[in-house]
């Protein structure tokens, strides 16, 4: 039986690399990510209610609110964040339309279209939606972050 | 996040989680078990009975199976809604959970989690209410319990400390045979707790059963609304408005919507499916 009882270490893979990480058991896998002796500030805490999606990561190339999650539970798995994409197609389609104005919520949505067009390459407006409704933009892009994934999933 | 320290374990066997979560509570700890653990970093904030312990049911292999077991089709009780909906094994099943929350927090939110959530909603389970022979799986301390699901649920689960649900199962001729509509209305956004979720079937005899999430304080089916709803004597409209007078209990009035607005958009929404399912 796995026993977390105070600081213990795990294992896992972050942005291609395998980590040795110290985690509490009541952390976050936000709390981890974002812990000084990991420093991948991606991650947004935004409500850290399971809201707003500014958080959003892929475990296993599954998109996750990472506020959510204990980090205990990414054990063994693969975490990418946005400091893991480099020069994607989303992410060019994103500067093309120009599809953020603060930019706090833009590595949630960058993600979550990174995981859409992995698992479906070439998605319909009604599956780019119900996608990125998991995520909310509180400047109100919608239409330009729209237009972006919409360009990335043709390219 | 959870603000104050926490022990985690992760058992492999059901009898392994029993045994500790007994052992937790004689030792005076409060233990929780998990799967999703959406709903416990949530409520962690507000809790006013903070959880010393996570146990974590993931590791039971038997809780994140799933499949078919002669004539029934099961699903553990550890799938995530994302991963019930993407087996597809019963549609009205996959309508209703695939609804629930967002795409991103279905990846998390599991099956046994919405079903025993707190929140008064549990849309996941009102599929499992509809069925004449629905099985729950529970883990207990006399050993696994393979029970009608109405022996543990009439509105609120009837489980013993330590005991935790592991599978819920359907007759797949049974599931398979039920034409269905499920509809989620929400306020404003697509996103958001419904006003009422309405998952309505007919069975082959032409009988309709609906059932209801977030009318009153938890999911309910009611055989005198069903009854009304058969009745193909009046029109989808009478048969509607009827069924509305006959609810067991009035329709919540909240902060999401005023117990008129319910009313109508459920009597409105329960005509339009009629029609549509007799069409």
């Amino acid at each position: 039986m796995k026993t977390l009882t105070g600081p213990t270490h795990i294992q896992l893979t972050i942005n291609g690399e395998p980590r040795d990480v110290f985690i509490e058991p009541h952390y976050t896998l936000l709390d981890l990510l974002r812990h000084p002796l990991v420093g991948l500030t991606g991650a947004k805490p935004g409500c850290e209610n399971g809201d707003c999606g500014a958080c959003t990561v892929l475990l296993n190339q599954k998109p996750v609110k990472s506020c959510m999650m204990f980090a205990v539970d990414a054990e063994g798995k693969t975490v990418l964040t946005v400091e893991g994409l480099v020069d994607t197609p989303v992410q060019r389609a994103f500067l093309k339309h120009f599809a953020f104005q603060c930019g706090y919520c833009t590595s949630g949505f960058l993600l979550v279209a990174h995981a859409l067009l992995h698992e479906i390459p070439h998605p319909d407006r009604h599956q780019i939606t119900e996608w990125l409704r998991s995520n909310i933009c509180r400047c109100t892009s919608y239409e330009e972050i729209l237009a972006a994934v919409h360009e990335a999933s043709e390219s | 996040m959870i603000p104050w320290p926490v022990h985690y374990y992760r058992p492999d066997q059901w009898a392994d989680a029993l045994d500790l979560y007994q052992q937790l509570t004689r030792a005076g700890r409060s233990p929780r078990y998990y799967l999703g653990g959406t709903e416990i970093i949530t409520m962690a904030r507000t809790d006013s009975q903070p959880v010393s312990d996570l146990i974590d049911l993931k590791g039971i292999p038997e809780i994140m199976a799933h499949g078919q077991d002669g004539d029934w089709l099961y699903w553990g009780a550890g799938l995530s809604l994302a991963r019930v909906a993407e087996l597809d094994a019963w549609p009205v099943l996959t309508a209703t959970a695939d609804r629930v929350a967002d795409h991103t927090s279905r990846e998390q939110i599991t099956l046994g989690g919405n079903c025993l959530s707190i929140m008064p909603y549990k849309e996941a389970l009102v599929p499992f209410m509809l069925p004449d022979r629905v099985m729950i799986e529970v883990a207990t301390s006399q050993g696994l319990m393979t029970v009608p699901l109405h022996d543990r649920f009439d509105g609120s689960w009837h489980l013993a400390p330590g005991e935790f649900l592991l599978s819920l199962r359907v007759l797949k001729e049974e599931a398979r045979s039920l034409v269905f509509r499920s509809y989620k209305m929400t306020r404003l956004d697509w996103v958001d707790y419904p006003l009422v979720t309405v998952v309505v079937v007919r069975d082959p005899d032409g009988q309709i059963r609906a059932g209801f999430s977030g009318w009153g304080p938890h999911p309910l089916v009611s055989s005198q609304v069903n009854a009304l709803l058969s009745d193909r004597s009046a029109t989808p409209a009478a048969r509607a408005a009827a069924a509305i007078a006959a609810m067991p209990t009035p329709a919540l009035d909240d902060l999401h919507a005023s117990r008129a607005y319910r009313t109508f958009v459920t009597q409105h929404t329960l005509a339009l499916i009629i029609r549509e399912l007799e069409e």
